[in-house]
């Protein structure tokens, strides 16, 4: 079995015209990971995992599964990956179980009981046509076919786009689950940042085409930080000098108490010397969220509202 | 497979109503002899028909209209994502949509057509039978699957409404031009056999190029739609262009034979001297096209006037030029362009005179500077190098109507009238009715002026007249028998022939006016020689025959024969013979074979001694043969394929 990444981008780029949806994106995507692919609208995402899925061809760079050029092997590779599209795009005319059917014609490995209770759990009527379902029924009938060929790799595009919290927290539940039973390697796209912080192990951010972090969720959240102090060498109090200058700060706006900062390369001992600043009095430091993290990298320019 | 029949499959359930639709229409068919005036059809072919038009006409609108949904709507909307999401390869993908719409609209059209079918079976089956069934069937799934992609492509591109659907229409525009620009050569060609096969061809490829190009569509643009419209434009248009350049380039040579690809010939006009003839026959490759050329024997050159709807072809005397009508309708109906060309040396670039006129013959003058255009009411004579009217006559007059005219100088046209009427007596036993007239008349060109140079009155109608505009006579005889010898100058009777059968005799003058008349009795044929006042100077006895035709002189003193021992098969059981009017001794020279100057007589004014003219024979099967007095051999003209 191969041993390399499930899942690569290698140097991707896809232009609308004179528009750059992606530009040079690189990453890939260890075996038993959960991949958070995250970004604004129009980032890039969705255009980058069809790129992926060679369902899209990209102006330079390829995209790998499993090893393989996606674009020419789509076709055999697509019988180990699972696809919860950002739209529900199955026929619409067709039931579930009539979906499922098709399915289990074309997918080498399925498990139509698995599939079955899926839909029950979900609470899916299998003889509705998928054009009258709901959108979060539609959901639970794509991510059932999606599991039901028991993939290796699962690719979530934006899968909580339009659900309710029950129909997420579902959503989540079942994924969480099938992560447990099988460990399958899994690229989630999402604006549900909070959702997905306790299940994936490794975020990307994309901003305007550009990957501009993939790190490891822990590491991540180890070194990002919000610093709030006050600055007394300066003559007023809430403005700030040459203080910030050992972090590497992503964002820094100024308050009516203070400063409030977030630094991208927190360290205790660091801290401790900052603490220890001429000036520099009230110093704590609040470890961030995924969406605090994300807003700062990807939701704000830096040295914004001083 | 698995995945083109599952898609395959997935197209029928999801459109399974246009099945229902169509076999309640099949069932309604069974009431339409209950409409008013469907009775006097006949019940069975009444239903029959409807079956048969309902069939044709849903089938193509549905097979259109999913067409047109099936990728457009599907690449517009997004679904293709959850099959490019599937273990199935691209051409499973538009394959299995294809194939599933294709399979339901000819399932649909069975639905439709096989309940009359069969109950009408007895009335239809017997007259088509399995093989013509067979055709139609495979006619129609053809059909189906052009609908479907014409569908899927007009679709696709109607629903993509930006700056790519102009470009289709402007290329739709420039495709019509082209598809003009490939059939109307072969329209006026007038070879419907040939034109429809290119448009078989020409149908052939542009649904190849709509499959291709909805095939690119998925199998490049996936879920990329500008991708894949952009590879739908390319292939669509880039094949289109490459079928549309084969076509044009296939046309251009099938419009373009040469001599050498003539399956078959016939002489249809010939120089008097010289060795310029005018060949038209069936050309290999090229169904029903009839070629037409000015062909010289002695060296290979040749001319080829362009097919379009191309009439009668004439040469000069002297083969220095000739000249041809062309049609002026798109139906090839009316011949009233006149092109010449210069056939001096390889021949020059064809020019149309500029004048348009109602054309039925033309003949031109011994040097081919007059050209003399025979129309339904008048006789007019041009000048070949710029084009003008000279001079000009009624074709019909109290005279009678000029059935023959010939240029018997560069700046005289001899016309030849037959009065009262051509054409048998209204009433046979009428002895006015009975009564017919020769009037000869010199159209004088520089003085533009008629003279009648003689009239022979009281011939027994019907009559058939022999021409020697060389030495001004004229040879008659009458449906009863009696044969006469005139001087066309002055009508005045040379010589009574005697009573010959007007079935049995054929007759010739010779290049020194000597008149030469053939004839069978009692299973022999006999050949008389006159001098040229009539006196009889040689009888010849030919043997065992049933007809005789007398050709030119192939060699001075020598005189080319065909000898048929069937009556009844003037040509086809004809050998020729060369017979030496000085020894009287007679030679076979080509089995089945006919001196090709027996046939033009009444166009040639008279046949040089030696000349291609004289010695041409042609075969019942389009051989054309020349003789070689060197050697008395025969070579095929020209090198047939």
């Amino acid at each position: 079995m191969n041993e390399g990444p499930i899942l690569a981008a290698e140097a991707i780029t896809v232009r609308y015209g004179s528009t750059a949806a992606c530009s040079d994106v690189t990453f890939s995507v260890a075996r038993g990971s959960v991949y958070a692919l995250l970004g604004r609208n129009g980032a890039g995402k969705s255009t980058l995992v069809r790129c992926l899925l060679g369902q899209q061809k990209p102006a330079r760079g390829r995209g790998l599964l499993f090893g393989e050029d996606a674009w020419r092997r789509r076709a055999r590779l697509m019988d180990r990956v699972g696809v919860v599209p950002e739209e529900p795009d199955a026929p619409p005319a067709m039931t579930p179980a009539q979906i499922a059917d098709f399915c289990r014609r074309i997918y080498s490995t399925w498990n139509a009981g698995e599939f079955a209770k899926r839909l029950d759990r979900f609470g899916i009527p299998p003889r509705v046509p998928f054009g009258r379902l709901s959108k979060g029924q539609k959901g639970g009938v794509l991510l059932a076919l999606a599991l039901a060929s028991a993939p290796d790799l699962l690719v979530l595009d934006d899968p909580t786009l339009g659900l309710d919290v029950v129909a997420r927290r579902a959503l989540y539940d079942e994924l969480v689950g099938e992560l447990a039973d099988r460990g399958t390697t899994v690229l989630v796209t999402t604006h549900d940042l909070a959702g997905i912080e306790g299940i994936a192990t490794r975020v990307a951010i994309l901003k305007e085409g550009r990957l501009i972090l993939d790190e490891e969720m822990e590491t991540l959240k180890a070194r990002f930080r919000r610093i709030r102090y006050g600055n007394q060498m300066t003559d007023t109090r809430t403005a700030y000098g040459t203080e910030l200058d050992p972090f590497d700060a992503v964002r820094v706006k100024v308050r009516g108490w203070g400063v409030d900062a977030v630094v991208a390369n927190y360290d205790d001992a660091s801290f401790d010397r900052f603490q220890r600043t001429d000036g520099v009095v009230d110093a704590e430091a609040s470890a961030m969220s995924l969406e605090e993290i994300f807003l700062s990298v990807a939701g704000e320019e830096k040295g914004a509202g001083s | 497979m698995k995945g083109l029949f599952a898609v395959a499959w997935r197209e029928i359930v999801e459109r399974r109503m246009v099945l229902l639709a169509a076999a309640l229409l099949g069932l309604l068919v069974f009431l339409v002899p209950l409409f008013p005036g469907a009775a006097r059809y006949g019940a069975s072919q009444a239903r029959l028909f409807t079956a048969g038009f309902s069939a044709a006409t849903f089938c193509a609108f549905v097979a259109f209209l999913l067409g047109g949904s099936t990728i457009g709507r599907d690449l517009t909307e997004r679904r293709l994502g959850f099959y490019f999401s599937r273990p199935i390869a691209e051409g499973a993908i538009w394959g299995g949509k294809f194939l599933g719409i294709w399979v339901l609209v000819a399932a649909s059209a069975l639905a439709l057509v096989l309940p009359v079918g069969l109950a009408d079976f007895a009335s239809w089956w017997p007259a088509a039978g399995a093989w013509r069934t067979a055709q139609i069937a495979l006619l129609f799934a053809a059909a189906v699957l052009f609908a479907l992609a014409l569908g899927s492509v007009v679709g696709a591109s109607l629903r993509e409404r930006s700056v790519w659907t102009l470009a289709d229409l402007a290329m739709l525009g420039l495709l019509a031009l082209g598809l003009a620009a490939i059939l109307f050569p072969l329209f006026q060609a007038d070879a419907p056999a040939l034109t429809t096969r290119v448009a078989g061809g020409l149908a052939v490829g542009i649904s190849l190029s709509l499959l291709l190009a909805s095939f690119a569509q998925v199998a490049v643009g996936r879920v990329d739609q500008r991708r894949g419209t952009r590879a739908r434009f390319a292939v669509l248009w880039g094949v289109l262009v490459l079928v549309a350049v084969g076509c044009l380039g296939s046309v251009r040579w099938l419009v373009s034979p040469v001599p050498e690809d003539l399956t078959s010939a016939s002489v249809r006009d010939i120089t008097p001297r010289g060795n310029w003839i005018v060949l038209r026959g069936r050309a290999r490759h090229r169904v029903d096209l009839t070629a037409s050329f000015f062909y010289d024997v002695a060296s290979g050159h040749f001319v080829r006037p362009p097919l379009r709807g191309n009439g009668g072809m004439v040469l000069s005397e002297d083969g220095s030029t000739g000249a041809w009508s062309e049609s002026c309708a798109l139906d090839g109906s009316r011949q009233c362009a006149i092109w010449v060309c210069r056939l001096e040396g390889h021949g020059s670039r064809p020019r149309r005179l500029p004048l348009e006129a109602s054309i039925s013959d033309l003949r031109l003058s011994q040097q081919g500077r007059r050209l003399a255009v025979a129309g339904p009411d008048t006789i007019s004579v041009f000048d070949v190098s710029s084009g003008g009217l000279l001079a000009g006559t009624a074709s019909e007059s109290e005279q009678g109507k000029v059935l023959r005219f010939a240029f018997v100088s560069e700046d005289v046209l001899r016309l030849y009238r037959f009065g009262p009427r051509f054409g048998p007596p209204v009433e046979a036993d009428s002895e006015s009715s009975r009564a017919g007239t020769l009037a000869i008349e010199d159209l004088h060109v520089v003085e533009r002026s008629v003279t009648r140079a003689s009239r022979i009155e009281g011939l027994g109608w019907p009559f058939s007249v022999g021409f020697d505009d060389r030495h001004g006579r004229v040879v008659v005889w009458e449906k009863e028998g009696s044969v006469a010898l005139f001087d066309a100058s002055s009508g005045a009777r040379i010589a009574n022939l005697g009573q010959r059968s007007w079935d049995e005799v054929s007759r010739a003058f010779l290049f020194d006016g000597r008149l030469v008349l053939a004839e069978t009795t009692g299973g022999a044929g006999r050949l008389q020689l006159f001098r040229q006042d009539g006196t009889l100077a040689q009888v010849f006895e030919l043997g065992p025959a049933g007809f005789v035709q007398i050709g030119g002189e192939p060699q001075p003193g020598v005189l080319a024969l065909s000898i048929s021992r069937n009556p009844k098969e003037v040509w086809a059981a004809a050998d020729s013979f060369l017979l030496d009017l000085r020894s009287g001794s007679l030679a076979k020279v080509a089995a089945h074979a006919s001196p090709v100057a027996a046939r033009l007589r009444w166009r040639l004014p008279y046949i040089e001694p030696g000349s291609a003219a004289a010695r041409l024979f042609a075969r019942p099967d389009g051989t054309l043969l020349l003789w070689d007095p060197k050697d008395s051999s025969l070579r095929v003209i020209p090198p047939l394929s």
